[in-house]
């Protein structure tokens, strides 16, 4: 099983949940992008390029249309056919739709919006998934409820049209929005008093606009990441205990972008008395501010809306950020807390007092080292006793960071960037050695050994494939790198330029 | 060689130069209409020149076949070209009279009718249309568009035109039955009336019954011609006829009616179904292994008359299949077989599947109740047995990484505006600063009693007692019984299902 695109056959098979897949099994080393297709989801892995995306169908009945349309008539009658069932796994000869690649760049569109390492410049990313979702609406489970979030967006793109012209954006921004507005057109009713003002805003744009190119240098943003660096200090304290450490806010729980993506990016300081209890003080470092599109930024905008639309997996995010204190002994958090901005340096900052028993629980994990800082989005739970492994956590962090490095490298070829993606493989690689189930891991180290080769040109490819998971797509091949290049989004690239003062 | 089939070969000319003028984003011509028009006259093409039928459009063709189908593509560029055209122009056209007659459409649902008229006339006539066959075309489109497409009001509209009507319902019958058919039993939402309008905010599935009545109104969209209904089985064993409703009726208004009813649904046997599929989840949240009812999931069975046992036992055995034996004490050996499975998530383990129970609880229970909804908008049938089985085993795979990342149980999500810093001023971010501290003051009680917090902790059966004596001095200062049972189920491993009086 390879699962690439070219391949003349793809895999079809049926788990003992009834469950059927079509195309490889996605290893979510960097995590996936879910979307919703009528009785089935399709999982996009962002570190697959070369491999078709994978199909779950749950309802056979409501997603043989869609399987007909992206695999072929023979992929379809064989999901349909009961009898074929008892065979577990079938390759199968299939023509790929084109909507097929529509929906993988949707993927990975919807990849990004969640999981980009460091900031992507929001309004061209909206733009972009909503010519994504556009191009691919018939397919999609929700295609109404798609049409209504697109139909959303006209205020805002009104306000970014404009302002991309009047900041010399570069051209193929302009372009962009430009195509999203025709496409939120479309989906406006044609008594929306919103639609002839966009319509006149795309002409004056179209009109005014003038070919122009941005970017000229590499972000610090995607260094720093790739770069694990001390964060700000929460503070001293002249009696007492002091207790001190540092965490990452895990990027699953921090959607709204308030908190540094960034390694490391939480301190916090306890000092303990046995008279007043346990003084806990955070500070998270703030997100980083989007990229510069053209000579300024545009106006953000949230892609939660749209991606709700077309994909499960985007749950709650709130409009504040949270901090909890857990201890391995005790299954409720120890501390629940708000964090706001520092009015000097903006920074994320809380402080409380932790008194009685629960003082007691936070000395004695303090001594154990088994303390655990959680900062997240105010409204997600995060419950240490029954979460993912924290090592998974940050070797998936690793995968992102070198994932969206390299694809900047082999787009647009930087020494400074083939390093620091080196450096990120090379963290991720031991990551997951280190991690656990075995096989899903090796599996993860493998694909991560194979990405490394390809921006090292001299690395190891890795061991065979494990035989217990026999669905897995292929690693990357250096055959692989100019079409993974080529296919880069624009918010990728303009990620990786100028960014903004912080 | 790269593989093909007549509908991807359309596709690819339909993606080309020629066509892109006409089928980019905004232009309003659909390609996948276009693309439907290409293969019917490529099929006939087929036939007048004696070739055999294809009989999919999505079959690998041979090598005779795709050549024969690439010289006919050349031969009908022209006449697509010309159906674009003449598409284009009556959207135009169909677009400036529905907007004179001031009907809210998109030019999606004009988009099909358009395309068709348009292949009709250069199929029949092989030219351009005069003027007077455009707006003639173009007439009686609209026509049917205006008969087909019911008002549609703003939420400031709605919120002027239905609010005392709203109130005066909720008043006689909303609060009694609010009362007697509590949401919160089955994970649907708050013990709360619903607003009549939530703006600025997105409201999405997750919100269940708290969705305002307006997000509900405006949920729904006739389909258009040749397009299937929503949340209908499309299972060829479902025998189920379908009659759609009348898409002229005041839908804002029986909206209004259907909110202030149990659960927001107008069918007895659809608030059955709700409470069935709850109990299923439940059953095997319990690890129950017998049968307690009929299954009906392999046959198509109108629920309308179905005992809530047996849709409880439909529900369960869908369950049991998605996630076989997912007792506590059994699911540990059956971890092997789960990792490495179509959910590709990590710590998959036990607990997920019976601390977290709920929040898989949730997501299934409020698209079921969304479907059931979005039923009795569309059509005047019940749900079929086939229907709700297509519904859970979809809901069900997809709540497991749904549910894998905890989120408070609230509605009304930010819009389409980024906040670039925290908002700590909002009404909901205020509420949830008191309710922090509500959490860490009961954390602080608990820990002070070391004696019960386990069985606390782990809902052991009689717990609410002993919650509510621990609780007695300062109650208001500490979470309801509801709130503590929810918080431990979210993040304590193993935490019971609520028995009987815990909600």
């Amino acid at each position: 099983m390879t699962g690439r695109w070219e391949d003349g056959t793809v895999r079809v098979r049926r788990l003992t949940t009834g469950v059927l897949r079509v195309g490889p099994y996605s290893i979510s080393a960097a995590g996936v992008a879910r979307l919703n297709l009528p009785g089935s989801t399709m999982l996009v892995d962002p570190t697959t390029p070369h491999c078709i995306p994978g199909l779950e169908v749950s309802e056979v009945s409501e997603a043989v249309e869609v399987v007909r349309a992206l695999y072929g008539s023979t992929v379809a009658d064989h999901v349909l056919d009961p009898e074929q069932h008892a065979q577990e796994a079938v390759d199968i000869e299939w023509v790929p739709g084109p909507e097929l690649r529509d929906l993988s760049h949707l993927g990975h569109l919807i990849w990004l919006a969640c999981s980009a390492p460091w900031p992507m410049p929001s309004t061209v990313l909206v733009a972009e998934l909503i010519v994504a979702i556009d191009s691919c609406l018939v397919m999609l489970e929700g295609s109404d409820e798609a049409s209504l979030a697109i139909a959303g967006y006209a205020g805002p793109m009104l306000a970014a049209l404009p302002a991309a012209v009047s900041g010399h954006a570069p051209s193929a921004v302009v372009r962009r929005l430009v195509d999203a507005s025709r496409a939120i057109t479309r989906h406006l009713p044609v008594t929306d008093a919103a639609r002839p003002q966009l319509m006149a805003a795309i002409e004056r744009v179209t009109a005014s606009s003038r070919d122009s190119e941005g970017r000229a240098f590499v972000s610090e943003a995607l260094l720093d990441a790739c770069t694990p660096a001390a964060a700000p200090h929460a503070g001293t304290a002249d009696e007492g205990v002091l207790y001190t450490g540092s965490a990452t806010a895990e990027w699953s729980r921090n959607t709204g972008g308030f908190v540094s993506r960034d390694e490391g990016s939480i301190t916090w300081t306890v000092q303990t008395d046995p008279a007043d209890g346990a003084l806990v003080t955070v500070v998270a470092t703030r997100g980083l501010p989007e990229p510069l599109v053209g000579d300024t930024g545009l106006p953000p905008m949230s892609p939660a809306v749209l991606i709700r639309a077309v994909s499960d997996a985007g749950w709650a995010t709130g409009r504040a950020a949270a901090c909890s204190i857990h201890t391995p002994a005790w299954p409720l958090p120890l501390l629940e807390v708000l964090l706001s901005p520092h009015p000097d340096t903006g920074d994320l900052t809380a402080s409380a007092t932790v008194r009685g028993p629960g003082a007691d629980a936070l000395a004695a994990a303090l001594r154990q080292g088994t303390l655990v800082v959680d900062v997240h989005d105010l409204g997600m739970h995060h419950a240490p006793l029954v979460g993912v492994d924290p090592a998974v956590e940050a070797a998936r962090r690793w995968t992102g960071r070198a994932l969206c490095a390299s694809r900047v490298a082999l787009a647009w070829p930087d020494d400074t960037v083939a390093m620091a993606a080196r450096g990120a493989w090379t963290r991720a690689l031991a990551l997951w050695r280190r991690t656990g189930p075995r096989t899903l891991a090796q599996e993860r180290a493998r694909h991560c050994a194979a990405w490394l080769a390809l921006v090292t040109a001299d690395g190891d490819p890795g061991e065979p494939s494990s035989p217990t998971l026999p669905d897995l797509g292929d690693v990357i091949t250096g055959t692989d790198a100019g079409a993974v290049g080529e296919r880069i989004t624009l918010s990728e690239v303009l990620a990786a330029g100028p960014v903004a003062n912080r | 060689m790269r593989r093909c089939s007549a509908r991807s070969l359309v596709q690819d000319l339909l993606r080309g130069p020629t066509f892109a003028h006409f089928t980019g984003w905004g232009s309003g011509v659909q390609r996948s209409e276009l693309s439907r028009s290409a293969l019917r006259m490529l099929d006939a093409e087929f036939a007048i020149r004696g070739e055999a039928r294809v009989f999919s459009h999505n079959d690998l063709l041979s090598a005779r076949q795709e050549a024969v189908a690439r010289e006919v593509l050349v031969r009908l560029t022209g006449p697509l070209v010309l159906i674009a055209t003449m598409t284009a122009d009556l959207l135009t056209e169909v677009a400036r009279q529905c907007e004179a007659a001031g009907v809210a459409v998109s030019l999606d649902q004009l988009s099909g009718r358009c395309t068709s008229a348009a292949t009709n006339h250069v199929r029949r006539q092989g030219r351009v249309p005069t003027p007077a066959e455009l707006v003639g075309a173009a007439d009686r489109i609209t026509n049917k568009v205006l008969a087909g497409v019911p008002r549609r009001w703003t939420a400031e509209q709605f919120e002027e035109h239905f609010g005392p009507q709203y109130d005066t319902q909720w008043r006689c019958r909303g609060a009694l039955n609010l009362a007697a058919y509590p949401p919160s039993r089955l994970l649907l939402g708050h013990d709360e009336r619903p607003p009549l309008t939530r703006r600025g905010v997105l409201e999405t599935d997750a919100c269940g019954t708290d969705r305002s009545v307006y997000s509900r109104y405006a949920s729904y969209r006739p389909p258009a011609r040749g397009q299937p209904v929503p949340f209908r089985s499309r299972a060829a064993r479902c025998t189920q006829t379908v009659t759609l409703r009348s898409t002229s009726r005041d839908v804002a208004a029986e909206e209004i009616d259907r909110a202030c009813l149990p659960y927001g649904l107008e069918q007895h046997s659809h608030r059955t179904v709700l409470r069935g599929t709850f109990q299923g989840l439940a059953l095997d949240g319990e690890g129950a292994l017998s049968a307690v009812g009929e299954d009906l999931s392999r046959r198509c069975v109108p629920l309308s008359g179905v005992a809530e046992v047996d849709i409880a036992e439909t529900v369960r055995t869908v369950l049991q299949r998605r996630y076989p034996r997912r007792s506590q004490s059994r699911a540990t050996q059956e971890l092997p077989d789960m990792v490495g499975m179509h959910v590709a998530f990590d710590g998959l383990d036990p607990t997920l599947l019976a601390g977290q129970l709920d929040r898989v609880a949730r997501v299934v229970t409020r698209r079921v109740w969304k479907a059931l909804h979005g039923l009795e908008l569309y059509v005047e049938e019940h749900i079929c047995s086939c229907s709700l089985k297509a519904l859970v085993s979809v809901a069900l795979d997809r709540a497991v990484p749904a549910a894998y990342r905890g989120w408070d149980d609230h509605c009304g999500e930010p819009g389409v505006e980024a906040a670039s810093e925290p908002d700590l001023t909002t009404p909901a971010v205020l509420a949830a600063t008191v309710f922090l501290n509500t959490r860490n003051r009961t954390c602080e009680l608990l820990m002070g009693h070391p004696d019960v917090a386990a069985a606390l902790l782990t809902l052991k059966p009689g717990w609410q007692a002993t919650y509510r004596d621990l609780v007695a001095t300062g109650s208001e200062s500490y979470l309801s019984p509801d709130e503590f049972a929810r918080w431990c189920r979210e993040v304590v491993p193993g935490a019971r299902w609520p028995d009987e009086g815990a909600s």
